[in-house]
């Protein structure tokens, strides 16, 4: 599977383009880029209440989605916060948070450009 | 006249998808639905509710969901009688040596891995367990 610079893949984007053309891939962006914020708060949320189920979940629903989208480093990040929080190992998950959202911005520029290459019909 | 009859419609067939996650269910429901009617669960009790008053043809099941996980949903729609023979496909990110065995052992006709990046395996296994 391609690898983008930016972490993400190219594999997951093409099948999108595919099966529903933009569209699809408009509403999936959409989707996703709605719910990064959401889900890097409740991660920190749950780091900063001790709660680390909730971190858990959080990080384990963004893997998935970042998965769908190609988005490797970010469902790697994922990964390790949703593993960290399963064994109750809370250190180094805001070290981990940092670097998601560092991401997070790389990942937004790249999905955004896809979207408007897709409708351009690049 | 009785041999003019083309008979009823072929039936469209439908497919169950269980997906807690919003954007995995997007694709779930954009892979088959220009073949099959798919109908969407957003968890497991949801499934275990509704699944059995509008019975599908087979249905796609994650194993990760919040709550009641997508091996113990299997176990309550397969002890309905009506859904014992309907195909269930088990839909996971582990990707870990055993899991196959794991999933078939309990009771799943087949195991596909996520993320879905080659939409032709999803159709590719719609259609072998829902031939004949």
């Amino acid at each position: 599977m391609a690898s983008g610079e930016d972490g993400t893949t190219d594999a997951a984007i093409q099948m999108l383009l595919r099966v529903g053309g933009p569209d699809l891939l408009l509403k999936m962006v959409d989707s996703f880029l709605k719910q990064v914020p959401q889900r890097i708060e409740a991660i920190r949320g749950g780091l900063a209440g001790g709660d680390l189920s909730a971190v858990h979940i959080a990080a384990h629903t963004l893997k998935s989605s970042a998965a769908q989208l190609g988005a490797e480093e970010m469902r790697g990040l994922c990964a390790e916060i949703e593993a960290r929080a399963h064994a109750k190992e809370g250190d180094g998950i805001a070290a981990l948070l940092g670097k998601l959202e560092a991401e997070a911005v790389g990942v937004r520029a790249r999905l955004e450009s896809e979207v408007e290459r897709a409708r351009s019909g690049a | 006249m009785p041999g003019d009859d083309p008979g009823p419609p072929s039936r469209r067939k439908t497919i169950a998808v269980v997906e807690d996650n919003p954007d995995n269910r997007l694709v779930l429901m954009a892979i088959p639905e220009d073949l099959y009617d798919v109908v969407t669960y957003v968890n497991g009790a949801d499934a275990v509710a509704g699944i059995p008053l509008h019975v599908p043809d087979l249905v796609l099941l994650d194993i990760s969901l919040p709550g009641m996980d997508g091996v113990e949903v299997l176990g309550h729609l397969r002890r309905d009688p009506r859904l014992r023979d309907v195909p269930m496909i088990a839909l996971t990110a582990h990707a870990m040596a055993g899991d196959r065995e794991r999933f078939l052992g309990a009771g799943f006709d087949d195991y596909l891995t996520k993320p879905i990046v080659d939409e032709n395996v999803i159709l590719r296994a719609l259609a072998a367990h829902l031939a004949g």
